[in-house]
Formats: structure tokens, C-alpha cells, sequence
């Protein structure tokens, strides 16, 4: 989520300053109230990246929490947050009731979002295809694209210099001469698909090979390239 | 409303201004009134080439700040009452151009001319940012060779970003690839790109090729745009490229290796 802060223009005194500011911040979705609950959805994801969670500001999104926790609910929910050394800074959604105790924390208290509308169910189908990026213009020298949280398709070239990175797989119908990087976050299973592929650096989860590397005989040509352990596998198609 | 022509490509020396010149005296010649700014604040050479360096009193930042009028440092071209050049000044740094004196400039020109050249310097900084902002079209002035290439790829990325068209999601600028310094022979002998390589790398529309040519450095040399040298192939491709800007469907010349016959073998022609 993004906050917006204010902006001053007249205000310039030697001290403070007010000026605008936008955060883009993660959003904790929980569904209850329960520490053993969290523990549970935290443990593994912290253990993965501990220097991703450490004092990382964070707001908890009850929309879908029950609302007859107990009063106490939420503090204590708070406390097994930070204990993972998450940062609560406010929440959004959730009871009357649970609002009101947010308050008492000194936690900030968010407008429930608008994209949230209730029929939750309908949003799995929409979500790929929102998060798929396709891009119809040439990427120029020193252009970067990133599809985050999914696939990149291109349908224009990308010039030397340029680069274009996607958390999940990459398919390119044109030729590709910059940096191509699929599955930046980690994601073994990521694929990069291209009509003519003549890259400066080829990445995938974060092996990678250069140009200079890449062997004769798959440029100009259908290429897929996978990763497999350690080593890139490039393959004509 | 004028239209506003960006001559722009990112890499110096590539025949920006030796363009500028000859696009503004081109549609200059054609009836159009036209005015050719020099956006290189510290480096001006576009008097030279216009042979204009000697009349120059104010230029574009006296206007910008308000120690001249429009009309002051406005320069008629002797050769052309449509043409008119505004000067840089070559005792300040870009800095002093800013995006709203800019803008209130060109306003003021819009009411008076059609074609608003701008010339930019070379570089990706605040001249030639300035230069591109306020455009309707641009020049991307290429020469065959890899670092032009993708100097004049990253300028065109600048231009469908940073531009005012693409801040406001207007209309994107038009942009027009022109190549110049192409030299055919080399091109047969594998030593510079060809027109289809660079066409290939930038995906642009071709609005010309100016073929290299002794006649250019001699325009520039005596300060006539080379276009005026009409029996030279580069003033001739340079009008070429105006009448296609204007909409005239022209075929590209100059592109093959030119067969010299028994005089030209024997002079050198």
C-alpha cells in the first residue's frame, strides 16, 4: 500500500520541515487474530529472508480477521508481529473494536482500501493477467522494464543497454540485445522464451551468463533458456 | 500554432547543427516562416554555421531572463525574410535554461513562425533535456557506427519519457531517424553500419541519409547552410529529407556505391 503525505510550500523554518513523501509498504493480511496463526505464516517466510523482515514497517490489513476477537486480540497479535522484528505502523480494516485498540497503540488507522469490495472470491481469476506486463514499444538503451510479481511478454525490441527483468517468465517476440533477467526474486522455475536472442547478459533466479559466454548457434533463432541446479540450458525450439 | 522540431541524437559531432541549419533554411525556402534556436548554452556554434556570428547582440537566455525582448535577439537571416535565428550565449552555462522560460519562449515564437527548430547539444543533461521537452517531432541524427547507435536509442527513450507529450500522455513526439556521414563504400566493405542495421537496432522511421560529403564541412566553414549548395548530394539529400518531412513521398538516393567513370577514375572526381 502508499501513503501520500502532506506538502508544505510555504512553511521553511530552520527546524522542521513538512514534505511530501510516498512509502511503498508491505501489507500483512490476516485472517485472525491468533499468535499461534501468525507464527505460523511468519516463521517460514522470515527464516527465508531474516534481513527482508528486520524492522520492516508493516500494516496489518484485518478485513478478513474475525470480528469477535477478544479485546486483548490484537495487542497480543502485535506483540508476536514485532517479535519477528516487523515493525506494526497502523492497520486497515477490521472492527469497530479493534480500530478503537489500534488507536490506544498509537498505531496509525488506515481508510479501508477501495479495491477491497467484499467478493474476494472472484479475484484469483483477474490476478494473473494484472500481473503480467506486456510491453509494445521498443526498450531503449538505458530503459528498465520490470514485471513484478509476474511474466514479461515483449513484443518490441530491447536494445543494448537496456533491461528488462520479470519475477516470473519472460517471453519475447523480438529480438532481445540487452539484459534479459527472469525470476529475480529466486524462482528456479522461470523461463526465458525469445525470437532472437543476441543478449548482453542472460539471468535466471541469478545465474547468469554474458555474452561473451553464450555459445554460437542460438542467436537469431526460437531459444528458450531454463535453469537446471546450477546451469543455464538454453535450447532451440 | 507552430509545429516544434527537436534535432537531437546524444552523441556530439554527429551533424546536429549542420541539420538544424539546413532543415530551418529548408522550410524557410519553401515559404515557411521558420525559426532555428541554439540550445547549446556555452558552446553556441549555430551562428557560425548560419554566418550570423557577427550580428549576434542578445541571445535565447538574455531572453529567458527578462535582459532582452524576443524581438532584440531575434536575427533575421540575410539570405531568407522567413528565416530567423536565435542564438545561445556563450558566456553563461545551461543552468540558466529552465523549463518555464523555455516554454514561455517558444509560446512567444508559436505566435509568429510555423517551424520551431531546436538545436540541441549533445548529452543527455539539461540543454539538451530543454531542447526536447516542449516537441512535437525530432530528429534523431545518427551516424552509422555502434556508439551513435545507441546514444541515439537512449535519447529516444528520453524523449518518450521525459518529454512534455509524454508527461501530460498526449500524442508522442513523431520521430524521424536521419542518418548522416554514410559513406557506401565503406558500408560494401563491412567498416560501417549499413541503413538496414541501423534501422534494424532503432526501429525508426527513415526521413534520410545524408551521404558524407566535403561539401558539408565547406558550407560550415563559410557559414551557408549545406543545403544551399544544391549541386553538392548532401544539400540535394538534405532537401530531400525536408520535402519528406512535409509529406511529399520522395525515394531515398544515395544509398549504393557510385560508379566513377573514366574521368572520375582518372581525376579522383
Amino acid at each position: 500500500m502508499t501513503i501520500t503525505g502532506l506538502h508544505n510550500n510555504t512553511a521553511r523554518p530552520s527546524g522542521a520541515e513538512l514534505k511530501a513523501g510516498t512509502f511503498t509498504l508491505p501489507t500483512l493480511c490476516l485472517s485472525g487474530l491468533d499468535p499461534d496463526a501468525i507464527d505460523g505464516l511468519l516463521q517460514e517466510r522470515v527464516a527465508k529472508a531474516p534481513h527482508f523482515f528486520r524492522n520492516t514497517p508493516v500494516v496489518l490489513d484485518l478485513t478478513r480477521a474475525n470480528d469477535h476477537d477478544q479485546d486483548s486480540g490484537l495487542a497480543i497479535a502485535v506483540g508476536a508481529i514485532r517479535g519477528y522484528g516487523l515493525v506494526p505502523i497502523g492497520v486497515r480494516g477490521g472492527s469497530h473494536a479493534q480500530r478503537e485498540q489500534a488507536r490506544l497503540m498509537e498505531l496509525a488507522v488506515f481508510p479501508r482500501s477501495r479495491t477491497d469490495k467484499g467478493s474476494t472470491a472472484r479475484r484469483p481469476a483477474s490476478r494473473s493477467a494484472a500481473l503480467t506486463r506486456v510491453i509494445e514499444s521498443p526498450v531503449r538503451s538505458g530503459q528498465r522494464v520490470y514485471a513484478k510479481g509476474g511474466d514479461l511478454v515483449l513484443l518490441a525490441p530491447v536494445s543494448s543497454g537496456a533491461e528488462v527483468v520479470a519475477d516470473g517468465h519472460v517471453h519475447a517476440y523480438a529480438p532481445i540485445r540487452g539484459r534479459v533477467l527472469a525470476g529475480v526474486v529466486g524462482d528456479p522455475s522461470a523461463c526465458i522464451f525469445c525470437k532472437d536472442l543476441n543478449a548482453e547478459l542472460v539471468s535466471i533466479a541469478g545465474r547468469y551468463k554474458v555474452n561473451e559466454d553464450l555459445q554460437p548457434g542460438y542467436t537469431g533463432r526460437l531459444v528458450s533458456v531454463s535453469l537446471q541446479g546450477e546451469a543455464l540450458i538454453f535450447k532451440k525450439l | 500554432m507552430a509545429r516544434i522540431i527537436v534535432v537531437t541524437s546524444g552523441k556530439g559531432g554527429v551533424g546536429k547543427t549542420t541539420t538544424a541549419a539546413a532543415l530551418a533554411m529548408g522550410l524557410a525556402e519553401r515559404g515557411l516562416r521558420s525559426v532555428v534556436i541554439d540550445f547549446d548554452v556555452g558552446l553556441r556554434n549555430l551562428d557560425l554555421i548560419m554566418g550570423c556570428e557577427r550580428r549576434v547582440v542578445y541571445d535565447f537566455v538574455n531572453v529567458i531572463q527578462g535582459e532582452a525582448k524576443l524581438n532584440q535577439a531575434l536575427i533575421k537571416d540575410k539570405r531568407n525574410d522567413n528565416l530567423f535565428i536565435l542564438p545561445a550565449s556563450q558566456t553563461r552555462d545551461k543552468e540558466a535554461l529552465s523549463k518555464a522560460g523555455v516554454g514561455a519562449v517558444l509560446d512567444a515564437l508559436s505566435e509568429e513562425f510555423e517551424y520551431i527548430v531546436c538545436d540541441s547539444p549533445a548529452g543527455i543533461e539539461v540543454g539538451a533535456t530543454m531542447a526536447m521537452y516542449y516537441a512535437d517531432d525530432a530528429f534523431v541524427v545518427t551516424n552509422p557506427e555502434v556508439s551513435s547507435v545507441r546514444d541515439s536509442d537512449r535519447m529516444i527513450g528520453i524523449l518518450s519519457s521525459k518529454s512534455r507529450r509524454a508527461e501530460q500522455g498526449l500524442e508522442p513526439i513523431r520521430e524521424f531517424l536521419l542518418l548522416t556521414r554514410y559513406a557506401p563504400e565503406r558500408v560494401k566493405r563491412g567498416e560501417m553500419l549499413s541503413v538496414e542495421d541501423v534501422q534494424d537496432i532503432l526501429s525508426l522511421d527513415l526521413i534520410g541519409v545524408i551521404p558524407e560529403s566535403q561539401a558539408v564541412l565547406n558550407a560550415s566553414n563559410s557559414g551557408i547552410p549545406v543545403i544551399m549548395d544544391t549541386r553538392s548530394s548532401a544539400g540535394q539529400a538534405y532537401s530531400d529529407v525536408v520535402a519528406r518531412y512535409l509529406g511529399e513521398p520522395i525515394p531515398h538516393r544515395f544509398l549504393d556505391v557510385h560508379k566513377k567513370g573514366l574521368f572520375g577514375r582518372l581525376f579522383g572526381g
